[in-house]
């Protein structure tokens, strides 16, 4: 019995001890009780710091409150550099999203894409943009004749180049002062279909100006 | 009754995420006490934040994206921080989604504490790099991924108790 | 055996960290490569090291260093393979000495102004604050020099190196000033025919507080001057121009609910810093403006006119108008609705009219909770009307509710949540007519040790305009994560499914996705003063600092009732009132309190059952000496017994913190686990509507949401 309350008695001294070791009173930094062996000594004439220090931190299983955040900043990394799309840059998401592009069908082989000028065409050289109005499609083609593409290109002009609506489209004159290098926005009609196509001419190489490449930047139904 | 478990308080360091830079003060004898901002002051050692909660604040990040959540996740100094809400508003599809490939290396910018009647919030800056890709199916040309990388400067307030 | 001198112990003084993650992935798909957000397949493993580790010498002088080590086999986590030394930070800083410094080797987050540098860069940074007399004013000289790197792997500076230098000033009265100059200087790379480009940007910040009319008001404002070289694209460089960058902004508190901020940006068309994620080329003119409502209603309001392009042939304009509506609505029938209103009207043309478009956008979100769910509405309407004179189509519009609700569950030990969500959405116009609709659900669970997370979509897009396909999609997620001590173990699998046109083939097939990854995480700490064998004594599984002598105290749950009183008396604490099925004791056990304590014993006549501390506060009214003597008990009690593994807090204490806690409005249980069963700290309803705080140990306690848990019998 003696040895059973020499025990509780040992232990609930130990409790009290841990109790009053950690006392803290509230507006007081915290005093330790002494300095214990392996606890570096603070340096003399600075009182110990009121810096906060561990934390333990709380964990709350179940609801995902253990903590929140906040983004700051977001930008592509060094590696990636101005590849590679950034989700909270606004360039990047009007870029991807934007709803004044395109909105062909799949059928749409044009937005994009350029077509060399075939300079064996006869009577050329020729290069044409083919649309199909039912299926929204168009497609490029390098050889061709006024009648078979929907619209023509001819770059034998010099200094120039000539283009213009084929079978049964329409939207305006035969034009025989293209610009090398100049963005056109044509509309085209046939029936009750009306597409606008942007597209640009270039010189491959000046020293051969019949060496020249359509370019089709979008079209639009 | 439904209760919610943290009231959180959220704090405005004022050092980065401004127009410009704000003195970070080195503690010294001569110099008076200032704290990073209101209410929060320095830590002693800093507090390593583990890559669970780094990796947890993506994912959450890719949940955000395209929800109505996303503004408010998004700190008031975000630049252009308007244009991007009015982009992602009037453009982005339902079912556009995002999705982090991977999680690169993070670094711990700086830390402050702040006292809450809750108990104490450890506010950490931190600078992380991840792998994403929106995606999203367009009816007429599939299913579209856009990749990318990106630094995220987050900042992250977790729950504790000082010993 | 001799003891080790002290200090022959290796790394005593140092408080050192280490995370170690392991991780392992697979993925693969079935089906049209083109549909998997997967490109590369097959197993991908990676390692990855991070340590800090730091010394304090005094309190202003301390020494840390961190670095972040990955051995990489995978596609996803680095463009390398094998040793790539990610991150690495050694900092120094000193503040007992005649200039105070911070000294930074490495990665460092180098921050000027937006205008000039806002990057992490890998190199050197040296900030100097000399001390002045007056301690109105503070003043920092910053240096750095630093390459624009992701990681340490053929690190080459030359490539791509900043080099720059700042000073800033202070002061209470006169404001912030700084003066700073940035240099950058990239490597020619035969490659791409790029040469080698220089650039030089400096810039003057201000910042002042004043008052004007009884309203305080802040001015800041940043003129920027660049020279030299920039990117103009991939392979192309602009040499030798130079541009200004303004910015001025003016934020007003007017003292009323009103407040307002008024901003300017003009960045010319050659201000490129490398290093600012600023638009070139740009204007932005904005006001907002905002009021507060009682009860914490705010309503903002916003004017913006942007330029892009501005100095080109074909400038875009974009004028917005937005408001928005945040905050609790105090509506009768629906108690403790909060809404989010957003709305805003946008235009946006280019000057040849290739782009005209007018956006409007109502975005309406609502919040409430309904009987035991949290319910979330959010309404969306969206209508794009176009003007651009090439284009066919008029307009676009789309209308959009989301519906979702947050339902608490606890099954035994788990807590955690389960939210169901519905999705529908309408569009029409520009050949977009399209009805999608999905179901979304969300789960998880966790309890100390376990967590468990799960999530299911379903998605179905019907579109209706020639050369469009339909598509169902189904997407399942998995996440189970183990924690224990030091160690963490976790599993996430994914699982995509996209099927176009189901039922029909027509050119697009579908595709299945999956990804697995298992990882396995060691996180190791040892504390300043304890020698290097401290840390893998949690390895070991044994707690540094064991919850001493649970065993043997009166504390004891399942003692015969004779001992405990025997033990008891032992101590000096006799004198017990028995009452049926308890004895109380008058006892301070908590000598820092000088509040009246009582110590009870529950038992069923043979064994103790439960033990309680109750503890009375001295003057319920006065909020602040009651929110005090709380958390000073409540502290003693996290240092004793660590970490507790709940922390429920519901109120504040206010001067109606009686009324609250008899309503139910003001909660505050405290819980930690123990060998022998659960501790709980708080303060307790009861039915007499007396107010105190108690301290109860039993094997386990009803859930929070009973917040009538107190020791009814004791009054």
């Amino acid at each position: 019995m003696a040895r059973k309350k020499s025990s509780y008695k040992a232990a609930l001294e130990e409790l009290k001890k841990e109790y009053r070791k950690w006392c803290v009173v509230a507006g007081k930094p915290i005093i330790p009780a002494g300095i214990e062996q392996g606890q570096p000594p603070w340096d003399l004439g600075q009182p110990p710091g009121d810096l906060p220090g561990e934390m333990q931190l709380v964990r709350t299983p179940g609801l995902d409150g253990e903590f929140s955040y906040e983004i700051e900043q977001v930008i592509n990394t060094w590696y990636s550099g101005s590849t590679g799309t950034n989700p909270f840059s606004w360039v990047d998401i009007n870029g991807i999203f934007t709803t004044t592009g395109s909105r062909s069908g799949s059928g749409d082989q044009c937005s994009g894409k350029s077509m060399v000028f075939d300079t064996t065409a006869p009577g050329g050289p020729y290069a044409g943009i083919v649309l199909n109005e039912t299926t929204r499609s168009c497609s490029l083609v390098n050889f061709s004749s006024s009648s078979s593409s929907s619209v023509y290109f001819n770059s034998l002009i010099t200094n120039n180049y000539q283009y213009g609506p084929g079978a049964g489209w329409s939207g305006g004159p035969v034009v025989s002062t293209g610009v090398y290098g100049t963005t056109y926005v044509k509309t085209y009609s046939k029936g009750s279909n009306t597409v606008g196509i942007s597209f640009k001419v270039t010189n491959n190489t000046p020293a051969n100006p019949n060496n020249a490449v359509l370019n089709v930047n979008s079209v639009n139904w | 009754m439904l209760a919610f478990l943290l009231i959180l308080v959220f704090t405005v360091i004022k050092t980065h995420a401004q127009e410009c830079r704000r003195i970070q003060p080195i503690k010294s004898p001569d110099a008076v006490e200032a704290p990073l901002a209101e209410g929060v002051r320095a830590v002693k050692e800093q507090i390593p934040v583990d890559r669970q909660t780094v990796e947890k604040t993506m994912q959450k990040i890719a949940e955000s994206w395209n929800t109505p959540e996303m503004s408010k996740k998004l700190a008031n100094s975000f630049y252009e921080k308007d244009r991007l809400m009015d982009s992602m508003n009037g453009n982005a599809p339902v079912d556009a989604r995002l999705r982090i490939l991977s999680v690169g290396s993070y670094r711990l910018i700086n830390q402050g504490i702040k006292s809450d009647p809750g108990g104490d919030l450890l506010i950490s800056r931190i600078s992380v790099i991840a792998k994403t890709q929106i995606e999203y199916n367009n009816p007429t040309n599939g299913f579209q991924r856009r990749q990318g990388e990106q630094e995220y400067i987050i900042k992250i307030t977790q729950k504790g108790f000082l010993k | 055996m001799p003891v080790m001198a002290e200090d022959s112990v290796p790394l005593k003084d140092w408080a050192i960290s280490i995370e170690n993650t392991t991780r392992y992935e697979n993925y693969d798909f079935w089906g049209d490569a083109a549909g998997s957000p997967y490109q590369n397949t097959g197993g991908q493993f990676y390692n990855e090291l991070s340590t800090s580790f730091t010394r304090r010498f005094s309190d202003y002088e301390s020494f840390q260093g961190r670095f972040n080590l990955l051995y990489n086999d995978s596609l996803y986590r680095s463009q390398y393979n094998g040793l790539v030394l990610e991150r690495a930070n050694l900092t120094w800083e000193k503040g007992n000495t005649r200039l105070p410094f911070r000294a930074q080797f490495g990665d460092n987050f180098s921050f000027m102004t937006i205008r000039t540098i806002q990057r992490s860069l890998k190199g050197f940074q040296l900030e100097l604050q000399p001390q002045v007399i007056s301690t109105e004013q503070k003043q920092s000289l910053l240096f750095f020099t630093g390459a624009g790197r992701d990681d340490y792997r053929d690190f080459a500076p030359v490539n791509d190196l900043f080099s720059a230098a700042s000073y800033l000033i202070e002061d209470k009265r006169w404001g912030n000033y700084s003066f700073n100059l940035l240099q950058n200087h990239r490597a020619s790379e035969i490659k791409d025919g790029l040469p080698a480009r220089n650039q030089l940007v400096g810039s003057i910040t201000g910042e002042k507080i004043f008052s004007f009319s009884k309203q305080k008001m802040t001015l800041e404002g940043e003129v920027g001057y660049f020279t030299g070289d920039y990117n103009l694209t991939a392979n192309t460089t602009e040499t030798n121009k130079d541009s200004l960058g303004l910015f001025g902004q003016l934020t007003a508190d007017t003292g009323t609910p009103f407040n307002y901020r008024l901003r300017y940006e003009n960045y010319g068309k050659n201000y490129r810093p490398n290093a600012s994620s600023i638009s070139s080329d740009y204007e932005g003119y904005e006001a907002h403006g905002g009021w507060r409502f009682a009860k914490g209603l705010n309503l903002r309001g916003r004017l913006q006119y942007f330029v892009d392009a501005a100095s080109t042939a074909n400038p875009a304009d974009t004028y917005v108008a937005g408001a928005n509506l945040t905050g609790p609505l105090a509506v009768s029938f629906l108690p403790g609705l909060t809404t989010g209103l957003d709305t805003f009207i946008q235009d946006a043309k280019n000057k040849d009219r290739t782009t005209n478009t007018r956006t409007a956008n109502l975005n309406m979100n609502f919040g409430m909770p309904v009987r035991t769910w949290a319910a979330k509405l959010a309404l969306i309407a969206r209508n794009v009307e176009n003007y651009a004179d090439n284009a066919n189509w008029a307009g676009q519009r789309s209308y959009e509710t989301n519906l979702s609700a947050t339902h608490a569950i606890a099954l035994g030990p788990f807590k955690g949540s389960v939210t169901p969500g519905l999705i529908y959405q309408n569009m029409a116009g520009n050949a977009t007519n399209r009805d999608n609709y999905g179901i979304n659900l969300g789960l998880q669970i966790a309890n100390a040790m376990h967590q468990i997370g799960f999530d299911a979509k379903f998605f179905s897009q019907n579109a209706y305009a020639p050369g469009t396909s339909n598509e169902m999609s189904n997407n399942a997620g998995f996440n189970y994560r183990f924690t224990k001590g030091p160690h963490i173990f976790g599993i996430e699998t994914n699982y995509t499914d996209r099927d176009p046109t189901p039922g029909t083939a027509t050119g697009q097939s579908s595709t299945q996705a999956y990804k697995f990854a298992v990882f396995y995480t060691l996180k190791l700490d040892k504390e300043p003063g304890k020698p290097i064998s401290s840390m893998f004594s949690k390895l070991a599984g044994q707690p540094e600092e064991a919850a001493a002598a649970s065993t043997v105290s009166p504390f004891s749950i399942g003692q015969p009732l004779e001992k405990a009183v025997e033990g008891l008396t032992a101590q000096g604490i006799n004198g017990g009132l028995m009452q049926p099925g308890l004895i109380v004791y008058e006892a301070r056990l908590l000598n820092e309190i000088d509040q009246r304590q009582r110590l009870v014993l529950l038992h069923n006549e043979k064994v103790v059952t439960k033990t309680a501390l109750i503890i009375d506060f001295d003057d319920v009214g006065n909020q602040s000496t009651v929110s005090q003597t709380f958390e000073r008990v409540r502290s003693i009690l996290l240092k004793r017994f660590g970490a507790p593994v709940d922390a429920f807090e519901q109120g504040q204490f206010s001067p109606n913190f009686v009324r609250d806690v008899n309503t139910g409005k003001f909660v505050r249980i405290t819980e930690w686990r123990t060998e022998n069963g659960a501790v709980r700290f708080g303060i307790p309803q009861r039915l007499d509507r007396q107010i105190r705080m108690e301290l109860q140990y039993a094997p386990k306690f009803p859930s929070r949401n009973e917040t009538f848990w107190s020791v009814e019998e004791v009054r």
